[in-house]
């Protein structure tokens, strides 16, 4: 398990890039965070939906009540162009520190 | 599965988030922790396990509520569901209701712009027909302080209530009446000839008694009105008050002006003054291109120089200015008194004979046009009110239509604790603020109906001067009917939208055989009946223009000159004028192609008639019988030029003379009034103190207008009865217009100074007296075009909103079997129920409105059947038609999608 002021700092940054590409509703998020990080990385609803919600809020990601036939309806959250710029920032600032941190501890790219 | 809301609901609680975010939140999470559990059941959990696990979710990380509570906004006790009152800020409510309504209008443009553009059309026409209104009927007169002040006053007699004034008898009101008028004047329009810079005009002018423009309170742009010793002494002022119009279109509005000469009638006139910008008098349709005095009459009416004495010649108009502390009762009251003092003063002159007062706003013309004047301003305003309903009910359906849409979100925001009458209150903001944009819509569409209007010319002698403007009033009147209009297609809808019964509607089911279908159902018969009045109101004035084109009258229109003279008017005295008319009359008969010619005092169906109290030796009138008929002055060859073939007898001959025995032709009605069953040949009528013999017989044409009952006529020998200002008609081979300038050579050869004036075909004349059937017509056709249009576009609408409702219904009987044939004559069937049922009212309601306009009707009295029928059978023809559409369509629905669609 990871320690929590990283944890919390990766939240953001995680979530945007998993609704980069295809709107994704919370529960899926959760599941593709767990399981892309082997399990290291786990939210909780108590904490996953305060961040989807602030992040709406900020207006980087955008939430939908999405019908379809035969299944209940679900909030799908998509990329805003808002949410792509901060996506794209973010990103870079942590190649920048994934470099610095190999550069200084020694430590190589799988 | 286990219910996660009770369980949310507790730890969402302290949070006080607003009811809909609530249940959002409580919704999605509700959905998180169902698939968790669902996950965690699936690998085999025990269900006690799965659920602590499951509600540990919500507990971990210092738990859900502090997690929200630094993202979420609190909100005060009530939740601010949309239309919801709060106390204290009433406006703050509106204007929440106003930004959530403006958000709904642009997220469906399409049908914003359909819905604005709709009511645009029914709200710019009623716009332009009242402005139409507003200035033929209430506008005050421009330029003239405190209007409501001044009466037209009048000469009453049991046979005409609102008679003309002599001048003897004005002198005498003005005089005496000084207890309750500040002032009176006297007016009257005449055809001026105005030559300057070597270009001689015929324009409109008035001759006043001098206080014209104090009692008028006339505002003077330059030099002064007249003054009070310009009323004595005939034909000792020469001098002119210039118009504003016409000082600047035709003296360049120079502003030396004051004291420049012109020429009136072939004598010189020096300019005084110029009127105010706008003042026009007291007619506010026409602006007089001049003022001259009265006492100048003589060199605008030769010859009349002896009326200032005449009691008995009434030809003025009065208008007097009431003193402020002074009713019109009061000044009625001392009317009265006046006329029997002055009755008592001049025995003869004041039997039978009133005065009567009528306030200027109420006065018009002549009031006794004003009962037809308000008549056609309120079919017009009927009509057009009639094309906005329609078009209110082509949105209230587009309403209905949207209002099915959005059941859902009405029930979520009902089951939220909205009230209803607060969703009636947001959903009525949403139709006004259309309505208001389409009012916005309809005022540019007014503007230019309005700019057209005043554009069109009349084919009258009268320069009139429409002046329709979009004033303040005018606004006023858009923006209540557009309020109303909004509540009006907007409160159906409003009330159904948020009656629907909660469940389905969550459920998002349409309503089965529910009142919203029942609303659709009104709205087509509402259509349908609105349409059918429209419509054959529109082909009854249509019918009524063919009727008027054909009624015979009396007289062959074709290839027919006319071009009026008048040699009085240059100063010519009755020889030389004689001499002129009979040079004149020799000249054009030698012209090539000119058949006939004839001239005459009056051209029948013209805008004047003119009557003359006639004796009949051996006929005793009944009790306030009307010996007063209509006649006419007319030289020899006048009968030949009209084509009006003599019955019995002969028409006037160069040899009936001033010399000869009085001779008199009369019409058969004339005849058989007064020598029923009798040959009238031979017979004497005493006209003007002198007996004339009757030498010859016309059939009774048309004389006033073209809807006018048989009416006794008689003509008189201009060598006879002499006149000055005579009508030429010439009957011509072929293009009568093609002669106009030999016509004009011919008169400039005589005389290089006359003026040859309305030089115009016999046809383009009797568009006088079809012009208020020709505006009538035109005017209803378009409007009854709009409608049908309108009428067809809801109607299609209506049915195709009713059809797509049934969907499923249709689906399933498909899926039982029926054929595509049995469905579209099931989907025609009910929806020509309601056609006919629209049909039925509309027809009560046409019959009705026939009852009301039949008046203004020409031809036959009973309802026109070719309008009675054809409309309703052309009606139900494209209704049927727009039925058919989606009767097809629904015909074609798969039922496996249709089923679906649940």
């Amino acid at each position: 398990m990871l320690n929590q002021d990283l944890r919390k700092g990766s939240a953001e940054f995680l979530i945007l890039s998993l609704v980069e590409h295809e709107p994704r509703h919370g529960y899926e998020l959760g599941k593709l965070i767990e399981s892309r990080s082997s399990g290291v990385l786990r939210y909780h609803v108590a904490s996953l939906y305060p961040l989807l919600y602030r992040l709406e809020r900020r207006g980087w990601i955008q939430g939908r009540w999405v019908e379809k036939a035969g299944i209940r309806r679900r909030r799908y959250y998509r990329l805003t162009q808002a949410g792509r710029k901060v996506l794209e920032a973010q990103r870079h600032g942590w190649m920048e520190f994934v470099r610095a941190v190999s550069g200084i501890a020694g430590v190589r790219h799988a | 599965m286990p219910d996660w809301k009770g369980e949310l609901e507790r730890r969402l609680a302290a949070l006080r988030l607003a009811p809909a975010r609530e249940a959002e939140v409580r919704e999605e999470l509700a959905q998180h922790l169902d698939d968790l559990y669902d996950e965690l059941r699936g690998r085999g959990v025990a269900h006690d396990v799965a659920f602590r696990t499951v509600l540990d979710e919500l507990d971990a990380t210092g738990g859900l509520a502090a997690g929200l509570r630094r993202v979420e906004t609190r909100v005060e006790r009530d939740p601010p569901v949309p239309g919801l009152a709060r106390s204290g800020e009433p406006f703050g409510n509106l204007w929440r209701d106003l930004r959530f309504a403006a958000r709904l209008l642009l997220r469906n443009p399409v049908f914003s712009s359909v819905a604005v553009l709709t009511l645009a059309l029914g709200i710019g026409l009623n716009t332009a027909v009242f402005s139409a209104i507003e200035a033929m009927l209430l506008r005050p007169l421009p330029a003239v302080p405190e209007p409501d002040r001044l009466v037209q006053v009048y000469r009453s007699h049991p046979q005409f209530e609102f008679g003309a004034n002599s001048v003897p008898h004005f002198n005498d009101l003005r005089e005496r009446t000084g207890d309750v008028f500040e002032g009176a004047t006297a007016w009257r329009f005449v055809p001026v000839n105005l030559s300057s810079d070597g270009r001689t005009e015929r324009i409109l002018g008035q001759m006043v008694s001098a206080d014209f423009f104090r009692v008028m309170r006339a505002p003077m742009s330059h030099g002064r009105g007249f003054l009070p010793h310009e009323d004595t002494g005939p034909g000792g002022h020469q001098v002119a008050v210039l118009g504003h119009s016409a000082w600047r279109s035709m003296f360049a509005g120079d502003s030396q002006i004051v004291g420049r000469e012109i020429t009136l009638n072939g004598r010189n006139y020096q300019i005084v003054g110029v009127a105010g910008r706008d003042f026009r008098g007291p007619i506010a349709l026409v602006e007089p291109v001049l003022w001259v005095p009265l006492m100048q009459i003589d060199h605008f009416q030769p010859g009349t120089l002896a009326r200032l004495e005449q009691r008995g010649t009434s030809f003025l108009n009065v208008v007097a200015r009431l003193r402020p502390d002074v009713t019109i009762e009061q000044a009625r009251d001392r009317m009265r008194a006046l006329t029997v003092q002055l009755g008592e003063e001049h025995p003869g002159h004041y039997d039978e004979w009133g005065i009567t007062l009528v306030p200027q706003s109420d006065a018009g013309i002549n009031p006794q046009w004003r009962g037809a004047q308000v008549g056609l301003s309120g079919v017009l305003m009927a009509v057009v009110v009639m094309l906005l309903l329609i078009a209110c009910v082509n949105v209230a359906n587009l309403f209905l239509a949207r209002a099915s849409q959005r059941a859902r979100e009405m029930a979520v925001r009902l089951s939220l604790g909205a009230g209803r009458r607060q969703l009636v209150r947001q959903l009525l903001t949403e139709s006004v603020l259309f309505a208001l944009i389409a009012g916005a819509a309809g005022l540019l569409l007014a503007r230019a109906v309005i700019g057209a209007l005043n554009g069109v010319h009349l084919p009258i002698d009268i320069p009139l001067t429409l002046d329709l403007r979009l004033s303040a009033p005018v606004l006023g009147f858009t923006l209540g009917l557009s309020l109303i209009t909004g509540l009006v297609f907007g409160l159906v809808p409003a009330l159904q939208a948020t009656s629907s019964s909660l469940v389905p509607a969550l459920k998002g089911e349409a309503p089965a055989g529910g009142s919203r279908s029942r609303a659709s159902r009104v709205l087509v018969v509402a259509q349908m009946s609105l349409s059918l009045v429209l419509l054959v109101a529109a082909g009854l004035f249509l019918r009524n223009l063919q009727t008027a084109t054909q009624i015979d009258t009396g007289f062959d229109s074709e290839g027919l000159l006319l071009a009026t003279v008048d040699p009085g008017l240059q100063g010519y005295d009755r020889t030389r004028a004689e001499t002129f008319y009979a040079t004149l009359a020799s000249r054009l008969s030698s012209l090539p192609g000119v058949r006939a010619v004839g001239f005459a005092e009056m051209v029948p169906l013209g805008i004047g008639s003119q009557q003359r109290g006639v004796e009949i030796p051996g006929y005793t009138p009944a009790p306030q019988e009307n010996m007063s008929i209509d006649y006419n002055i007319i030289g020899p060859g006048y009968f030949e030029a009209m084509g009006i073939l003599l019955r019995r007898g002969r028409g006037f001959t160069a040899r009936d003379d001033a010399e000869a025995a009085r001779a008199i032709v009369i019409n058969e009605r004339f005849a058989e009034r007064f020598w029923p069953g009798e040959d009238a040949l031979g017979r004497t009528v005493r006209v003007g103190a002198r007996d004339h013999a009757v030498i010859g017989i016309t059939p009774t044409g048309k004389y006033r207008s073209l809807g006018e009952p048989p009416r006794p006529y008689y003509y008189l020998a201009q060598a006879q009865f002499w006149n000055f200002e005579m009508t030429m008609h010439l009957r011509t081979a072929g293009d009568p217009s093609a002669l106009v300038p030999a016509v004009r050579a011919e008169v400039r050869v005589l005389d290089p100074d006359l003026p040859l004036t309305d030089v115009r075909t016999m046809t383009d004349f009797l568009g006088i007296a079809l012009l208020p059937a020709r505006l009538a017509g035109t005017v209803l056709a378009v409007f009854g075009l709009l409608g049908l249009v309108l009428a067809a576009v809801g109607m299609y609408g209506v049915m195709a909103y009713g059809v797509a409702q049934r969907t499923h219904e249709i689906g399933i009987r498909i899926a039982i079997g029926a054929a595509g044939r049995q469905v579209v004559r099931l989907v025609m069937r009910q929806g020509l129920t309601l056609v006919a049922i629209g049909a039925a009212l509309g027809l009560a309601g046409a019959l009705g409105a026939w009852r009301v306009v039949r008046g203004l009707l020409y031809g036959p009295s009973g309802p026109d059947l070719v309008t009675f029928v054809g409309v309703p059978v052309l009606l139900i023809a494209v209704a049927a038609f727009a039925i058919w559409i989606p009767a097809r369509r629904a015909a074609m629905i798969d039922p496996m999608v249709a089923l679906r669609s649940e």
